[in-house]
């Protein structure tokens, strides 16, 4: 995603971290580098390492996602069936805010 | 800066669980300037809201518990007057245990509701930032010793601060209802026995009415001191839970 004006950034849903960190997993397990950079792929925003970690925190204690065993002094983190369900309500939601408002948009500005 | 120092900026809970696999990510890639910020704004934010296991109470919550806790008391023991003479000390104890009880008590109660918590936080912090101050005028000699007229004004405040509190948390239910009930209905027995005893002849039975007001109030805060310690804040993750 291209970098977008800072004033439009703020509404961005990507916003959330934690959210956007259950979207980096969902195509497979991640260590907290790999999700780093995934998520600056995905929104064109960077994610901190504190950041990162404070999202990473509250998703395992809520049981959405969960550590592998540790690959080079680096650990994995996958989603559970949980975080994908979670992940997967909070996409519908978005689609369905995004179409609407896209809608009515379009209905606005004919 | 080194990633052990960074790492070690973060609660030894979260060093526990966390902490190598943080290190290694700062080891292999050395943080910028915003991540420094970035890092240090997470250490804080581990501090505040620890997501400690089950039974594990961060550092930052037992302290605003025992802040709590400590106003209930030195409102107890100056108020009741078990000792001669003490109020000179347990007033300013009250005052420092319960802003810092306050605060924590509202970083507990903001992750659950913000807008309502704030709304209750507010107007019992401007009552105790105002009792502070008017204490302190009084200890200059700027006020009279009773705070004149500042004092009353402050007085009140505190009072319907706490009302508002009371109500939030029951709204909120953030803690169990009782301290919250306690908070609400303590605040305006013990402000309407505290001033209208100087309006009135009757002035016994509202000295009754102003302890009872007043020993309620400091339960509240006995008790709202106490459920810190059993019970972890509450945090969204995601904001409203998915249908």
């Amino acid at each position: 995603m291209p970098r977008t004006d800072k004033k439009a950034q703020i509404l961005s849903p990507f916003a959330a971290p934690a959210l956007l960190v259950l979207a980096t997993l969902a195509d497979g397990p991640k260590h907290g580098y790999a999700i780093m950079q995934d998520a600056e792929e995905m929104t064109g925003q960077p994610l901190g390492p504190g950041t990162l970690y404070a999202a990473l925190v509250r998703l395992e204690r809520r049981g959405l996602i969960e550590g592998l065993p540790v690959e080079e002094r680096r650990r994995p983190y996958r989603l559970t069936a949980l975080g994908a369900t979670t992940l997967q309500a909070h996409a519908a939601q978005m689609r369905s805010f995004a179409h609407q408002t896209l809608r009515r948009l379009e209905g606005g500005a004919a | 800066m080194s990633p052990r120092l960074l790492a070690g900026l973060y609660p030894p809970a979260w060093r526990d669980r966390y902490g190598a696999e943080f290190q290694s990510l700062l080891e292999d890639h050395p943080p910028s300037g915003m991540q420094l910020i970035d890092i240090v704004w997470g250490a804080l934010d581990a501090h505040l809201f620890p997501q400690a296991p089950e039974g594990r109470i961060g550092m930052f919550t037992r302290l605003s518990g025992v802040a709590a806790i400590g106003a209930g008391v030195a409102l107890l023991i100056g108020f009741l007057g078990f000792i001669p003479d003490v109020n000179r000390f347990t007033v300013p104890a009250f005052y420092t245990f319960a802003m810092i009880g306050l605060v924590g008590v509202h970083v507990c109660q903001v992750t659950v509701r913000p807008g309502l918590a704030w709304a209750g936080f507010v107007p019992m912090l401007v009552g105790l930032t105002a009792g502070i101050t008017s204490m302190l005028l009084s200890a200059m000699a700027v006020l009279p010793p009773t705070g004149g007229e500042f004092g009353y004004v402050a007085g009140i405040m505190l009072w319907i601060g706490a009302t508002a509190f009371g109500a939030t948390m029951l709204a909120i239910r953030a803690f169990p209802m009782l301290f919250g009930l306690a908070f609400t209905v303590a605040a305006p027995i013990a402000m309407i026995g505290l001033f209208a005893r100087n309006a009135v002849t009757a002035r016994d039975a509202l000295d009754l009415v102003a302890q009872l007001g007043v020993v309620l109030f400091a339960c509240a805060w006995i008790g709202v001191g106490a459920s810190l310690f059993t019970r972890q804040p509450r945090q969204g993750v995601l904001g409203a839970s998915p249908t």
